[in-house]
């Protein structure tokens, strides 16, 4: 769980997906040539030799009867701006993560709930049961307020409800303790390829 | 709680769908190199002249390649497609997880459907009297299907074994249809 922009992701994918796949109609077309891709071909370089007019037109003939100077440079910061977009793009994938959980202002100040309490208090509780493997917390910001996700592995013939129940304990001591609504999200996450040379029963 | 339903069903569905991440910045490190590599090339072109008169040179010679359609035309065009085509699946499909989702009364609950599988097979087992690797439980978004190799002679109530799968996963508010085949051919006790 993050604050990864998922439409930006997909639409990166959309965008460059269909920029390939015309480009690779365009390349077998090319080679087939049948009758009416040559007509469409034929249109696009019209199209292409209109365009060079219209800028010859803008740039008052400057452009392209320069010695390539000026579409260099423009093409030089078309890249520029496009690197530093790629550049955001990636640096800005993840976050949203919080280390707050619970924040509470009144006159005489502010009370903050660190992550870590409500690791001790739900995600701590939870490990010590002989039916989970392990137990983890992690705290997002969801439109603009925490969140927490408590991930459980359970053992082998763990009894479902059982652990579910034991969750809402903690959930319930959580909320005594915190004195605000957080939402909760329980994961019941399946066992990895190393959990299954676990044995089936804790022993202490 | 109603408050903070609109926070579940966000977390929630976050949750249960790809986020296409990894082929985002896959494609936009690509990207970066392919623009970084033109930049290098633009900086050399605008400071050597010869530099442009060379790459002149070189996209009429690609032209007149094009022109007279190399063998590797079309498979390249191909390739590019079927990777295109990937990437527009990619960006369209909804790319649900194999998990399921609820919000319960304290909290959102959301289950890997190999726990659930493991929980019926489990369940099965223990009240039916079937050993665990006679058992093969697929858990899908829409229903649960049980496969049942009986022991050779030993018969199978398929009733029982349907009671028991349903309720495994009531219990926890994750009730489907249940489909219970069982094989034909059993094993040797």
């Amino acid at each position: 769980m993050n604050a990864t922009n998922r439409f930006l992701n997909r639409a990166l994918l959309l965008v460059i997906g269909c920029v390939l796949a015309a480009g690779g109609a365009a390349l077998i077309l090319a080679a087939m040539r049948p009758p009416w891709a040559s007509e469409l071909l034929g249109f696009g370089a019209h199209l292409l030799r209109r365009g060079e007019s219209a800028i010859e037109g803008w740039t008052g003939g400057a452009f392209l009867s320069s010695d390539g100077t000026v579409p260099a440079v423009i093409a030089l910061v078309a890249l520029l701006i496009l690197l530093a977009l790629c550049i955001a793009f990636i640096t800005t994938r993840g976050g949203g993560r919080s280390a707050t959980v619970v924040r509470v202002d009144s006159t005489q100040g502010s009370t903050q709930i660190d992550r870590s309490i409500a690791e001790a208090v739900v995600a701590g509780q939870l490990r010590e049961r002989a039916d989970v493997l392990s137990a983890s917390s992690a705290s997002f910001r969801v439109r603009r307020a925490p969140a927490l996700i408590i991930s459980l592995r359970v053992r082998q013939r763990a009894e479902l409800p059982r652990v579910l129940a034991a969750a809402e304990r903690a959930m319930a001591d959580w909320g005594q303790l915190a004195g605000s609504e957080v939402p909760i999200v329980v994961h019941l996450a399946g066992r990895t390829w190393r959990d299954r040379w676990r044995a089936a029963t804790r022993v202490r | 709680m109603t408050g903070n339903e609109a926070v579940y069903r966000r977390v929630l569905r976050r949750e249960t769908h790809a986020s296409r991440t990894g082929p985002a910045v896959l494609v936009a490190v690509v990207l970066a190199l392919v623009f970084l590599c033109g930049i290098v090339i633009g900086i050399s072109a605008i400071v050597d002249p010869e530099l442009r008169r060379i790459g002149a040179t070189a996209a009429n010679s690609a032209v007149t390649v094009l022109r007279e359609s190399p063998p590797w035309l079309v498979p390249s065009g191909a390739l590019l497609l079927a990777l295109g085509m990937v990437l527009i699946a990619l960006a369209l499909l909804p790319g649900r997880r194999s998990r399921r989702a609820r919000v319960g009364p304290r909290a959102g609950v959301l289950v890997d459907l190999s726990v659930l599988a493991d929980a019926v097979a489990d369940r099965v087992s223990a009240r039916c009297g079937i050993e665990r690797s006679q058992l093969d439980v697929t858990v899908t978004r829409w229903s649960t299907r049980v496969r049942v190799t009986p022991t050779s002679g030993v018969p199978i109530d398929e009733s029982v074994v349907r009671e028991t799968a349903h309720e495994s996963l009531a219990e926890i508010g994750f009730a489907t249809p249940i489909r219970v085949a069982v094989e034909r051919k059993g094993v040797v006790a």
